[in-house]
């Protein structure tokens, strides 16, 4: 009970807004929203503490994982998947992330959504979503795990269609779906493959798909590895959105705000992290499929931060900023420092929960309007939230002491320690791209004059402070989240990645030590120098960046226009298949050979041999009588004859 | 005292507690008054759940009393579980069938409960003439519950159609005991297992199995026994259909699985050959018949001759050569046991339907019901496509253990024909679902109100389709743990046995 | 004549002297008897029905009832006949109780069975 409660309080709070939500639709009144309040925030706070109490044994002594049954799944033969939760170090910060941030943001859309006719119904997607992603974290088997994948998947697809009144928004969740189906084809394509390798080795009770099993029989594995592990991985790029499948997360962002900022930006998209992360064991016997994840990675990072440069939405820069950051836990997996990847996890879930946050409460205060161009000054207005934001800049960007530098400074050094320069040296130059459309996002939103109109100006006012607060919290959080894991050389230690305990470290000598000296030299130079850059740029001359524009034309529209990538899946896939879906498919196929042949040919056929059949029901009991005998007849000649 | 009284008591209470319970229900009912009614059905609903109850934690000892008047073993204790489970579900059907009617049929309690003895009788037994009893108690108290609405002519034809053919099949079974006897001297099938058999009565013991095999497949509606089926089911009030689908199966089955226990040490019978040809015909008969029908009522009946030949073919993968393959029975109880649940989960919604006495099955009858009645159409739905054997509910689960243990010992094609057949089925039972939410409702029509019992008892059904197709573990556990000697069995309550397939 | 049937004998005799003396009383009725004929008379006799005319004619239901009645309650009766007759060994042999207790839950159930029709007006002619 003491794991299952962690998700069955959310749950039940998903259980409870649902009905709540049906009741309201029913009585043609919506609940009122003390009620979901109450469950729909109360509930996820509760998981957090119990969250935190059983957390908390982890982070103070090392017991033995903790193992929990709900429910036996399914027996076949030898065949066998339990319902199982694990409780473990990985876990244990996973857990706390999505309670944490989860609950936050919980509180946050309180305010954020307080108007909304479907408040109930938000709430219990947002509480299943909750409840899915703690299963996916807690499964304590493959099986578990992609219930939870799948779980939070149909929960963002809810959540980012959430005003599906709007065509753009439900296009947007469905391109979401539909994308991640891709990925999670991988993944499954992974399981079945774990299974036929594990099953003629399981005993009576074991099961192919537990993760402690796998990581004893990890051997067995070792000689499709690379293959299994790059079908994991292709499910973790379509979750996580990396290249080629991250073109949903952008669209994703067509979702209530608090959403992009839990699901897209916080939790869900970490999932692809986390799998690598824990199944480690697994990525470690390939180091082929280790090489392909750092390489794809990087590129990401690179490519998402070029693009966010030039955006002028206020979610476009922080979704593709998240796509790049999330590139940047990938190379952290991808040169086997899985550790340092959950570090980058875990502090780039603080400062981006509180970048979207404060980007919802600007939102909430504009009116809907997004676009940075029509905004600006508005720390005058709101200062609660300029400040948060830019504490969480100063994170993201990599400025020391914020929690954003010292994991990111641990991936750098780690990539450049382990020998992958090139990728070490796009790193660095990510994070220069990263500082700079970071503060530029900051000045052109809450600096300088206010370009609103005067009349959207009267209105502009600070968000409540059930929104507030939490943007205190979690500025809070990016100021010293990054504090687990301070380096040697600055005379701390690195809490985090011993506790974890995952993947091999480089040991620390001289020569690294001045490689990270130089490092941190670099990048945080860089960093400021980018900042500065962002400054002129955008407050002090404000001509320079459109004159860059206007002499780099064509970088500044391919950038602006996201490299027309999805111009470009439009024209070699997604119109290919539809065209040949009309014509071959649908024309061809389906309704001639199917609907045709297959469907009303095979039903026309049934139809006649039903008829035929039921020629014989003629009511007339003699009739049935002479059957009877007829049939024995027939059964006593066979029995004599033969 | 006998010295057989104290393991009769011991062994069979609840078969005890069944018998007078009809017979106390019989004098509650004698009043004829709504009240009356309601009394006696709380009296039979508390029996059957007594009885369940008791079957469910009775060790099955393998004990047989009398020469095998009576047997207790782990088959025949599950399918009394069954059977009682299924009665108990009958009776909350006719507390809303007829309990707001001026003048509920009073015999209708009392009937149920002395048919659920024959039930639970035929299937406590090893003894031929035992066997015949039980079969007649429960058919002649059937006959006259399918002919309980008396003011409807397609009850009293339905009625008069069951008794007549049901006499035909009663005369065949009993001419095959009497060959059966003729050829080896013993009634009791346990003893007839260990008899010698002498060359010159092969023949007549082999029409003798015949006849009674013929006697059981017509309870069974197996393919070409199954004619009065439709009719019946179609004449007959709504529980007392769901009733005979799920508890004449039931007794009937294991009234099967207990013949071949015994006959297949006699291989010049080809039994499994026997039972892939009837299973065949059953499947497709049944499956293609449906087709055109244009009354749920109708569907059902040939549903359940569909299953019937699914059923067969369980248990013809129990058949390998001389050798009764004891471990597989464990997928047709399962099978039995889903089966029950879902046909009586769709008569439940029928019941409703057609309170007041007036019978609505007509497919147009159920036209937009899924936006006048909601709840309802989804239980139905979820019913029906369970049915059909679409994942995630029981009737998946259950159809998947069946073909892939059919696949396991070798019936590969008959398997692959009977999965085809199965598809064929989705068809029809689509056809309701189609009505229901894909056209518009017809006129004002209401639905009868349904009384708490029925509601909680649907929820439960619907629960359990889903249960059971979610995580069918347990249960299957359950009845592949079923035997029939005494040393492998456990009672069904006391948890999970440790013998697996 | 194998031994077996022999056992049976008397019975064949018993036949055969029924068949006898029920020929030879009608054929005796028929040689002697004085013959009026008129058609009331030359109808076959039977009880409250007339026997010609349409086989699907509608009479009452409760003939029916009565003849079940009787069929039921006198068929169970018959059970009693070689019960009563062992009952004596039995009890000679100290277990009278055995096949006493078997015997009274039988007449229970017929008493029920009684008890029902009885209430349930079935035994009333006019009801």
């Amino acid at each position: 009970m003491q794991l299952s409660g962690i998700l069955l309080w959310p749950l039940l709070g998903a259980i409870l807004n649902g009905t709540f939500a049906l009741v309201g639709a029913k009585r043609k009144r919506p609940v009122p929203r003390l009620w979901v309040n109450i469950f729909g925030v109360g509930l996820p706070i509760l998981a957090l503490a119990w969250s935190v109490s059983a957390g908390l044994p982890f982070i103070f002594a090392e017991p033995e994982p903790l193992r929990e049954n709900l429910f036996s799944w399914m027996t076949v033969g030898n065949f066998r998947v339990d319902g199982g939760l694990l409780l473990d170090q990985i876990s244990v910060l996973m857990i706390l992330i999505v309670t944490g941030v989860g609950s936050l943001i919980h509180l946050y859309s309180t305010g954020y959504m307080k108007d909304d006719p479907a408040y109930a119904k938000y709430f219990a997607y947002l509480n299943l979503f909750l409840t899915s992603m703690l299963i996916l974290v807690l499964g304590d088997n493959l099986l578990m795990m992609f219930l939870g994948w799948e779980g939070v998947g149909l929960c963002s697809y809810l959540l980012i269609g959430f005003w599906f009144e709007d065509p753009a928004k439900a296009a947007a969740g469905k391109k979401a779906f539909v994308v991640n189906r891709i990925g999670d084809f991988g993944f499954l394509i992974g399981i079945f493959w774990v299974i036929s390798l594990l099953m003629p080795h399981v005993g009576d009770q074991a099961s192919p798909l537990n993760f402690e099993f796998m990581q004893q029989n990890a051997g067995l594995l070792a000689g499709s590895a690379t293959l299994i592990t790059a079908f994991f991985f292709i499910g973790a790029m379509g979750k996580s959105a990396q290249i080629p499948l991250y073109v949903w997360l952008p669209d994703a962002m067509a979702g209530p705000t608090p959403v992009s900022a839990l699901i897209h930006a916080a939790t869900m998209v970490t999932a692809g992290i986390y799998m690598i992360a824990r199944l480690s064991f697994l990525f470690d016997l390939a180091p082929q499929t280790l090489q392909f994840v750092a390489v794809i990675g990087m590129v990401t990072a690179f490519f998402a931060a070029t693009i966010a440069l030039v955006q002028n939405d206020i979610k476009k820069v922080l979704a593709y900023s998240t796509v790049s950051q999330l590139g940047y836990m990938f190379l952290a997996m991808g040169i086997g420092s899985y550790s340092t990847g959950m570090f980058h996890l875990m502090t780039h879930a603080f400062f981006k929960a509180c970048l979207f946050l404060g980007a919802g409460s600007v939102i909430h205060a504009m009116h809907h309007e997004q676009d940075i161009r029509h905004m600006g000054g508005l720390r005058r207005f709101m200062p609660v939230t300029a400040w948060t934001f830019v504490i969480a800049t100063l994170a993201i960007s990599g400025i020391p002491p914020f929690a954003g530098f010292f994991s990111k400074d641990e991936i750098l050094w780690e990539t450049f320690h382990r020998g992958h320069t090139i990728l070490g040296v796009l790193g660095v130059l990510t994070a220069l791209l990263t500082s700079f459309y970071m503060w530029r996002l900051t000045f052109l939103t809450f600096f300088g004059k206010c370009r609103a109109s005067s009349e959207a100006q009267e209105h502009v006012h600070e968000s409540p402070f059930s929104m507030t607060s939490v943007l205190i919290l979690l500025a809070t959080l990016s100021a010293v989240g990054g504090f687990l894991g301070v380096p040697h050389i600055l005379g701390g230690h690195h809490y985090l990645r011993d506790w974890l305990g995952l993947g091999q470290h480089p040991a620390q000598d001289a020569h690294a030590d001045r490689l990270e000296m130089m490092l941190m030299a670099l990048s945080v130079g860089g960093a400021l120098l980018s900042a500065t850059t962002a400054y002129l740029f955008y407050l002090k001359k404000p001509q320079w960046p459109r004159r860059l524009a206007a002499s780099f034309q064509g970088i500044y529209r391919l950038w602006l226009n996201k490299y027309y990538v999805d111009e470009v899946y439009d024209a070699t896939v997604v119109q290919p298949v539809k065209r040949s879906s009309e014509s071959f498919f649908y024309g061809l196929i389906d309704r001639l050979l199917i609907d045709g042949v297959l469907i009303n040919g095979s039903g026309r056929f049934l139809a006649f041999m039903g008829s035929l059949v039921s020629r014989l029901q003629g009511g007339r009991v003699n009739a049935y009588a002479f059957y009877f005998l007829l049939a024995l007849t027939g059964m006593i000649v066979w029995v004599v004859v033969r | 005292m006998k010295p057989d009284a104290l393991p009769l008591i011991h062994t069979f209470w609840p078969l005890l507690l069944i018998g007078v319970g009809a017979f106390a229900s019989l004098i509650t009912s004698v009043w004829g008054s709504v009240r009356s009614f309601r009394v006696t059905g709380l009296l039979a609903f508390g029996i059957f759940l007594g009885a369940a109850y008791g079957f469910a934690t009775l060790d099955p000892v393998a004990h047989s009393l009398a020469g095998g008047i009576l047997r207790a073993d782990g088959l025949g204790y599950f399918l009394s579980f069954l059977i009682c489970l299924i009665g108990a579900v009958t009776v909350v059907f006719s507390f809303n069938y007829w309990e707001n009617l001026s003048e509920p049929v009073q015999e209708v309690l009392p009937l149920i409960l002395f048919a659920a003895l024959g039930m639970v009788l035929m299937v406590l037994t090893t003894h031929l003439l035992t066997l015949v009893l039980a079969l007649e108690l429960m058919s002649l108290s059937l006959y006259v519950l399918v002919g309980s609405r008396r003011a409807d002519p397609k009850s009293s034809e339905a009625a008069i159609k069951y008794f007549l053919l049901g006499s035909v099949a009663a005369a065949f079974l009993l001419f095959g005991i009497s060959f059966l006897y003729g050829a080896t001297g013993q009634m009791d099938l346990s003893l007839m297992g260990q008899q010698a058999l002498s060359p010159d009565k092969a023949l007549l013991f082999q029409v003798g199995v015949l006849l009674l095999l013929i006697g059981f497949a017509f309870k069974v509606a197996a393919v070409p026994f199954h004619f009065w089926a439709p009719d019946v089911y179609e004449g007959s009030p709504a529980p007392v259909t769901g009733f005979m689908a799920a508890g004449v199966k039931v007794a009937a089955f294991g009234a099967w699985l207990r013949l071949l226990h015994v006959l297949v040490s006699w291989e010049f019978l080809e039994l499994r050959t026997l039972l892939v040809i009837l299973s065949l015909l059953t499947m497709f008969v049944g499956n293609l018949a449906a087709l055109r029908q244009r009354s749920l009522k109708r569907i059902m009946a040939y549903s359940s001759v569909a299953h019937a030949g699914y059923l067969l073919l369980g248990l013809a993968t129990l058949v390998e050569g001389a050798v009764f393959l004891e471990a597989g029975m464990g997928v047709i109880l399962f099978y039995l046991g889903t089966y029950g649940l879902l046909t009586l989960g769709v008569f439940a919604m029928l019941t409703l339907f057609s309170s007041k006495g007036k019978e609505i099955s007509k497919l147009d009858d159920l036209k937009g019901l899924g936006y006048t009645n909601p709840v309802f159409a989804a239980a139905l739905t979820v019913f029906l496509i369970s049915l059909a054997g679409i994942p995630p509910t029981a009737g998946f689960v259950a159809k998947y253990f069946l073909f892939a243990r059919a696949i396991e010992t070798g019936l590969i094609w008959p398997a692959i024909l009977g999965i085809l057949t199965s598809a064929v089925s989705l068809y029809y039972y689509l056809g309701p679902v189609v009505q229901m939410y894909f056209h518009d409702p017809v006129g004002e029509k209401s639905m009868p109100a349904a009384t708490l019992g029925m509601k909680v008892l649907v929820s439960f059904l619907v629960l359990g389709a889903f249960y059971l197709g979610l995580f069918p573990g347990k249960y299957l556990t359950w009845s592949n743990g079923i035997r029939l000697e005494a040393s492998r069995s456990t009672p069904i309550l006391s948890g999970m046995p440790q013998t697996r397939p | 004549m194998t031994p077996q049937l022999g056992q049976y004998f008397p019975l064949l005799i018993i036949m055969l002297m029924a068949l006898v003396f029920s020929g030879l009383f009608i054929f005796l009725a028929f040689a002697f008897g004085p013959k009026n004929p008129d058609p009331n008379k030359l109808d076959v006799y039977e009880c409250g029905v007339p026997a010609t005319g349409d086989a699907r004619h509608r009479f009452s239901v409760k003939f029916f009832i009565v003849a079940m009645i009787f069929l039921l309650f006198d068929v169970e009766v018959v059970f009693l006949f070689p019960w009563a007759i062992l009952l004596k060994s039995f009890k000679s042999q100290g277990m009278g109780w055995e096949i006493f207790w078997p015997m009274a839950v039988f007449l229970g159930m017929l008493a029920v069975g009684l008890f029902y029709e009885w209430k349930r007006g079935a035994l009333d002619w006019e009801k």
